[in-house]
């Protein structure tokens, strides 16, 4: 089953802010056990966020969800389950059809016209819906325990391909861990990446071909493909001297701010209490940032063409569970707001300071393309070239970050006890138990029990 | 690049001063703010620098930023020293970044804790010329003067005449003093010391690159820790190639006066180790390691990465060589990636996983090499004899301390991220077996093995935090800018 | 065999250590294992002299991403000694670490390197030489003899394995459970050690068991050998009992463990290694009938000189490493001074082109040509540097000698076919069959 991202965003009614605010804190203080919203018992909810924003006519509430299927499903699903608790939020909306009064399609329609998905997402391991999550993880502890177990004992002296031979035994005899034999494959694309690239190139080299040969053979399209070919030619060249351009006026603008970025970092560095209120008490976390598009159509474009450059390497990924090199990152995308704002949501493995550490040594070219086209008051570090320098100035690029950051106000894991590489690894052992060469032989396959 | 200006470096820095078997860690409170700055500005001409080892006695010292507010400075100067240092190491995150919980929250500790009261302990409590049994919480621990001398005939009077000195016209109240454990005490074969739990200790440092120290390291080794000056000490480049943000003063017309330039930040914790618990954990498990004699020694091995000797496991999986127990030019991603030798929960895999954090192994070692400490600690407490069958509950452990310029992407770094995060290098639910505080039913410890991995459970909490404070050692010249400044 | 002390086989178990049984019995069998076409290339020293020869000319110092090939004499000879810019902890600890434990091979300038390795030599005596020639001429011919009587001789496994297993045996006292055993432990080591590059998993496996097993093997042979001495006993005067002996002098003592490793690394490279340099020596004679004839004549001769002087240029031809690797510790200049120089970039990898760097014609006049009276003699053979050959002093008297005694037969030539042809498994002669008329003649002067 797909995941798909929604992320509803609401104008906050003038007054509600902190009604609003406190609300949610209080539900997020309890999440597991909250049957108002009921996050917990939904079951193709992977993680959820609330948090409020601003906008340019005031405070917006931003709802993300990360979900098995489709949105309109979700949402029904969710009117259904918890009418009072979506009213509860949603009544410090504005305009907002309350289920209370009876329609509701209405109150559907609200939230899924709010609703502007995102403009990438990336997921971990595309397929792999909660249920499998869960099962998975269930049947890894199944197969430890069994292998600890004192009267398997005797296993230690034998050769691994028939310790895995006695495992198998062991789950098809066991009611409750059989389905773990049968095939429950991921979609194509995940399993078997390389052939849709392949499968993708050929149509695209077919047409570079084509274009090239007309572009070369006289004929009747030489002249209109060099004319086309040109004309790309030029409008390349003219975006890069207008993205040096537009580097050069940053720096311009860096070098006449009033008060450097160290200072502004340093005074607002005390607000940072109440992002850490809810940090680092999981092994996951949850980061909500929101940066303004630097102004002008140039830098719009420009953010878009780089957020559909890293969608399709998402998508076209030959390597799972990872997004440049990140491998603690579970649910992420970015979002233009209509009011051009760039909002970046992301439920990940570990610390802050080790997601932006990732961040600087291992992606930060990619980043850089990003968030070099945002500002806010600490500013992004200097950049060349839309990729070049920007996430390398580690501690500038740090604060810029921490800046932009939003509290979270309510935050919803379904697998918190779960790193990216402990599903991949449960995904693995489950598919090993099946076929051991699938990941090495049972040598391998016990290694990762 | 340009060497490092060793006259303004206080040696602390680039030295754990072995030649100084006595050292004494004491606490000032400031009394008075005037008499406390003057004090200050006299110590800096005494303090010794890294120009030169001295041969009798060394004298550094490091504040707190409660220290720093006491001396009179404002907010707005505060704020430009680093986070941690400015929030103290008791807030509930930190306590969370540094797995402060349960046994070893900050509100049981002996110093460093929160002031019960949330201000200042009524001064009836602990009187002045006392070194109190009772806590003392952080906001009475302002000044952190490190006493070391060669033995206890030079550490008597220094330690006399440097605490009349601060006390003197009421500057200062002497609130506390650790006292390590005079070197050399127990040495390893490879003559290093041997920390309570019977392991030689201290063997891998980073070496600060135009310290003089990274020529002398032979070949792989030095490649493989040299780490950048900027990781150690503030105003050189960092291994980003950086300045690392610098707390500064406001000068004249608008000028900074930059009083983080040759200073860097010092962690200080006092770690209480049960060695009882952990003796009697090894006894009870030692089957997993083996159905051997050496099977005891093994597992212990196998918690820490290295035999008693020192010899890590990555280089000699079966049996202690004592000719490698100074070996630190090993590596994990070649030879045991998989954690067969040296487990991958091992407390120096986890303190320092070296080349196997990313798929390149040359690019995996810069990148742990982000996230180095220079540790300067000293053991306390008398040692637990071997043949002892029970407790002697007498406290014993480790006065632990770190050097790190960037104390969130160093220490901090290195404690959540890598000791005690239960998803380390994709492990499911176990933290540092020695650090960690396990959860009550106790702890899991995977020792991996072929055909399968063998789990240890019921680890027990083998290390507790008793005290611990965020300091900064400034350079000799910010020492005096900052007593100057109001 | 005298001196051969084979004690009874101790088992698998080792001192404080068991190796399950049951896995005893599946050894990865490395036989039939396709043969990498890089392993081909690499075997195939006559086309590699042919792909080398544009490259010496045209880029003698090549560099492709972050490799570097070296391929002057001048050149590598350079790059070989620059130890501390061209290290080979990089290149070689790892695997050592893997199969031994550190050993020098494995470790750059280092207090360890220079401890171990000056201890290691002191178990090794100048006067040793006489001892091991006696001990390979009687050996070699014990052998010979034994199987010309069926007319054909494999030089591989009828001669040369046996012949340095023995020697591993007798001189550096470690007698394996059985010669069978021992010398698929020494294959499959040097193997996973040296040529395992690719990852081979099945090498890769192989290797780690024959280590466990190897090692449980010395560690009962040094737990005896220090109880014999102990005991005041006589003991055989090997290279390991020299070490272990050594162990009470603080000077040159060396743990248990220390005295493993470094018997185990030193005996790993002492079998396939002068298998693969003798078999490739009688095959390149067998190629040229004038070096043929005139290195048989030395051998009947016995002049030893001439016979090592033919051995080591038909090597020239057919060396034993084609390249060594070495690891680019800091930025630095190959060829400083010429106008070929080139920087190099920490981090890089440099390939020493042995074989080419020994056709090189500025330094071997006519190099082409076989010459077994050349000056200088082919150097590289035995690698240069702080890393060359432990083992050459050894090599230097064992290869000539089982040279010499298969040349000492009447008739000798190739087998006809496909049999002839010197054949590999992985990176390791394995057969190579010759035809002989008459067991071994008696040197003329020697008994």
């Amino acid at each position: 089953m797909p995941q798909s991202p929604f992320t509803i965003l609401t104008p906050v009614l003038e007054e509600h802010e902190a009604a609003l605010t406190e609300l949610l804190r209080g539900i997020g203080d309890k999440v597991m056990e909250d049957r108002e919203l009921g996050l917990s018992t939904l079951d193709r909810l992977h993680y959820a966020s609330f948090s409020i924003v601003r906008g340019d006519d005031g405070p917006l509430l931003v709802f993300e969800g990360n979900i098995d299927g489709s949105t309109a499903a979700f949402l029904e699903h969710l009117l259904g389950t918890s009418p009072d608790g979506v009213d509860a939020v949603y009544r410090h909306c504005a305009d907002y059809p309350a289920l209370a009064d009876g329609d509701r399609d209405a109150t559907l329609s609200y939230l899924l016209s709010s609703d502007i998905g995102a403009d990438t997402f990336f997921v971990a391991w595309p397929g792999q819906s909660l249920d499998m999550i869960r099962r998975e993880e269930l049947l890894r502890r199944w197969i430890q325990d069994f292998l600890d177990r004192p009267e398997q004992a005797a296993l230690r002296q034998e050769d691994p391909v028939e310790v895995h031979r006695a495992v198998v035994k062991a789950v098809r005899d066991d009611p409750s861990v059989r389905w773990a034999l049968e095939a429950e494959p991921l979609p194509f694309h995940v399993r078997r990446p390389r052939t849709v690239l392949a499968l993708l190139a050929v149509p695209a080299l077919a047409g570079l071909v084509s274009v090239v040969v007309a572009a070369v053979r006289p004929g009747p399209a030489r002249r209109p493909v060099r004319l086309v070919l040109g004309a790309l030619g030029v409008a390349a060249a003219g975006a890069v001297v207008r993205l040096r351009a537009a580097e050069r006026a940053d720096d311009q603008h860096e070098a006449s701010r009033p008060t450097d970025w160290e200072t502004v970092y340093a005074a607002w560095s005390k607000n940072l209490g109440q992002f850490r209120h809810r940090e680092d008490t999981k092994g996951q976390n949850h980061l909500s940032s929101i940066a303004d598009v630097k102004p002008g159509l140039f830098r719009l474009l420009t953010l878009r063409s780089v957020l559909a450059a890293i969608r399709a390497v998402a998508t076209l990924s030959t390597v799972r569970g990872q997004l440049g090199g990140i491998t603690s990152i579970h649910f992420a995308r970015w979002v233009i707001t209509p009011d051009r704002r760039l909002i970046f949501l992301s439920n990940f493995d570990g610390s802050w300071e080790n997601y932006l550490g990732d961040f600087v040594d291992l992606a930060a070219r990619g980043l850089t393309a990003v968030w070099t086209n945002t500002h806010n008051d600490v500013g992004f570090p200097h950049t060349t070239w839309l990729i070049e320098q920007g996430a390398r100035d580690e501690a500038r690029f740090k604060a810029f970050a921490r800046y932009g950051m939003v509290p979270t106000l309510l935050w919803y894991s379904a697998y918190p006890q779960l790193s990216v590489a402990n599903i991949s690894n449960n995904r693995a052992i489950r598919e090993g138990l099946r076929l051991p060469e699938s990941v090495g032989g049972p040598e391998f396959w016990l290694r990762r029990l | 690049m340009s060497t490092i200006e060793r006259a303004d470096i206080q040696g602390f820095v680039l030295s754990g001063y072995a030649a100084m078997h006595e050292a004494r860690y004491v606490f000032l409170e400031v009394a008075d703010p005037a008499g406390a700055r003057r004090w200050l500005g006299e110590l800096a001409s005494r303090v010794t620098t890294a120009i030169a080892p001295e041969r009798v006695r060394c004298i550094n010292v490091a504040l707190t930023c409660r220290g720093l507010a006491a001396l009179g400075l404002g907010e707005a100067q505060l704020s430009t020293f680093a986070p941690p240092f400015q929030e103290g190491m008791t807030t509930p995150y930190r306590r969370r970044v540094l797995g402060d919980v349960g046994p070893s929250a900050p509100d049981t500790w002996a110093w460093g804790g929160p002031s019960a009261s949330g201000g200042t302990v009524p001064e009836d409590r602990v009187p002045e010329d006392r070194v109190p049994e009772d806590r003392v919480p952080e906001d009475r621990v302002h000044v952190l003067l490190l006493l070391f001398a060669r033995d206890l005939d030079a550490m008597e009077p220094l330690l006399e005449a440097e605490l009349s000195l601060a006390t003197a016209d009421g500057a200062f109240r002497h609130v506390h003093t650790l006292r390590p454990e005079p070197l050399p005490g127990r040495l390893s074969v490879g003559k290093f010391g041997v920390e309570h739990f019977g392991f030689a200790d201290g063997m891998s440092q980073p070496v600060i690159r135009g310290s003089g120290q990274d020529g002398k390291l032979a070949g792989e080794e030095a490649r493989r820790h040299v780490a950048a000056t900027g990781e150690f000490v503030l105003g050189y480049p960092n291994g980003y190639g950086e300045l690392t943000p610098s707390p500064w003063l406001p000068g004249p017309d608008g000028t900074k006066i930059d009083v983080g330039r040759n200073g860097t930040y010092l962690v200080v914790r006092q770690l209480k180790q049960d060695v009882h618990g952990f003796r009697e954990l090894v006894r009870a498990h030692a089957g997993a390691a083996g159905s051997d004699p050496d099977a005891e020694a093994r597992l212990a091995a196998k918690l820490v990465g290295r035999w008693y000797s020192g010899a890590p496991l990555a280089r000699t999986p079966h049996r202690d060589d004592a000719d490698l127990a100074t070996d630190n030019a090993f590596g994990y991603a070649e030879v045991d990636p998989y954690g067969e030798r040296c487990p991958i929960g091992a407390h120096i895999r986890r303190a320092n996983p070296r080349d196997s954090i990313a798929p390149e192994r040359a690019r995996a070692l810069e990148l742990t090499n982000l996230h180095r400490i220079l540790r300067r600690g000293r053991v306390y407490g008398p040692e637990l004899p071997d043949d002892a069958t029970d407790d002697d509950l007498v406290e014993r452990g480790l006065i632990f301390m770190c050097i790190s310029a960037n104390l969130e992407r160093q220490f901090e770094f290195v404690q959540q991220t890598w000791c005690n995060n239960p998803k380390f290098s994709n492990l499911y639910e176990e933290q540092d077996p020695l650090l960690g505080t396990p959860p009550p039913e106790g702890g899991l410890f995977t020792v991996q093995g072929s055909p399968i991995a063998t789990r240890v459970r019921g680890l027990t909490n083998f290390v507790t935090v008793r005290g611990g404070a965020y300091f900064f050692l400034p350079g000799v010249r910010a020492l005096l800018t900052l007593t100057t400044a109001t | 065999m005298p001196a051969n002390r084979v004690r009874p086989s101790p088992g698998v178990s080792g001192v404080g250590r068991t190796i399950p049984a049951v896995r005893l019995t599946k050894v990865p069998s490395t036989r039939r294992r396709p043969t990498s076409l890089a392993t081909r290339v690499a075997n195939n020293a006559a086309l590699l002299r042919f792909l080398a020869r544009p490259l010496r000319r045209f880029a003698p110092v090549l560099s492709i991403g972050r490799v570097v090939v070296v391929t002057r004499h001048a050149d590598v000879v350079d790059v070989l000694e620059r130890d501390e810019d061209f290290t080979i902890a990089e290149v070689n600890a790892a695997t050592m670490d893997r199969i031994d434990g550190p050993f020098i091979l494995g470790m750059d300038r280092s207090e360890r390197y220079t401890r171990e390795r000056a201890i290691l030599q002191t178990c090794v005596h100048p006067s040793d030489g006489e001892r091991i020639r006696e001990f390979v001429t009687a050996t070699a011919r014990e052998l010979v003899r034994a199987t010309a009587a069926r007319g054909r001789i494999d030089v591989v496994q009828d001669l040369v394995r046996p012949a340095a297993t023995r020697l591993v045996a007798s001189y550096f006292g470690v007698p394996g459970p059985d010669e069978a055993t021992m010398m698929r432990w020494m294959r499959i080591l040097f193997w996973e050690a040296f040529m395992n590059s690719g990852g081979d998993l099945t090498v890769r496996r192989a290797g780690a068991q024959a280590a466990d097993e190897l090692h449980a093997h010395v560690d009962d042979l040094i737990t005896a050998g220090r109880a014999e001495l102990d005991r005041g006993q006589q003991v055989p005067d090997t290279v390991l009992m020299r070490l272990i002996k050594a162990q009470d002098d603080p000077a040159t003592r060396l743990s248990d463990e220390a005295v493993r490793r470094n018997i185990c690394g030193v005996i790993v490279g002492a079998v396939d290694t002068t298998n693969k340099a003798t078999a490739q020596i009688i095959d390149q004679l067998l190629r040229d009938e004038g070096a043929l004839r005139g290195a048989q004549r030395a051998a009947r001769d016995g002049d030893m000189q001439a016979v090592a002087q033919y051995s080591f240029e038909a090597l020239r031809f057919q060396p034993l490493n084609p390249v060594l690797v070495r690891h680019v510790a800091r930025d630095t200049v190959i060829a400083d001074g010429t106008r070929h120089r080139r920087s190099v970039s920490s981090g890089g990898t440099v390939y020493a082109a042995v074989l080419p760097a020994m056709f090189d014609g500025a330094v071997f006049g006519d190099p082409n040509t076989f010459r077994h009276d050349r000056q200088p003699a082919a150097d590289l053979n035995f690698g240069h540097g702080m890393h060359s050959c432990f083992g050459r002093y050894v090599n230097h008297i064992q290869i000539p000698e089982l040279v010499a005694a298969l040349l000492r037969c009447d008739g000798l030539r190739r087998a006809p076919g496909r049999q002839g042809r010197l054949e590999f498994e992985g990176p390791f002669p394995d057969r190579l069959l010759v035809e002989v008329v008459d067991g071994p003649v008696v040197a003329r002067g020697r008994v």
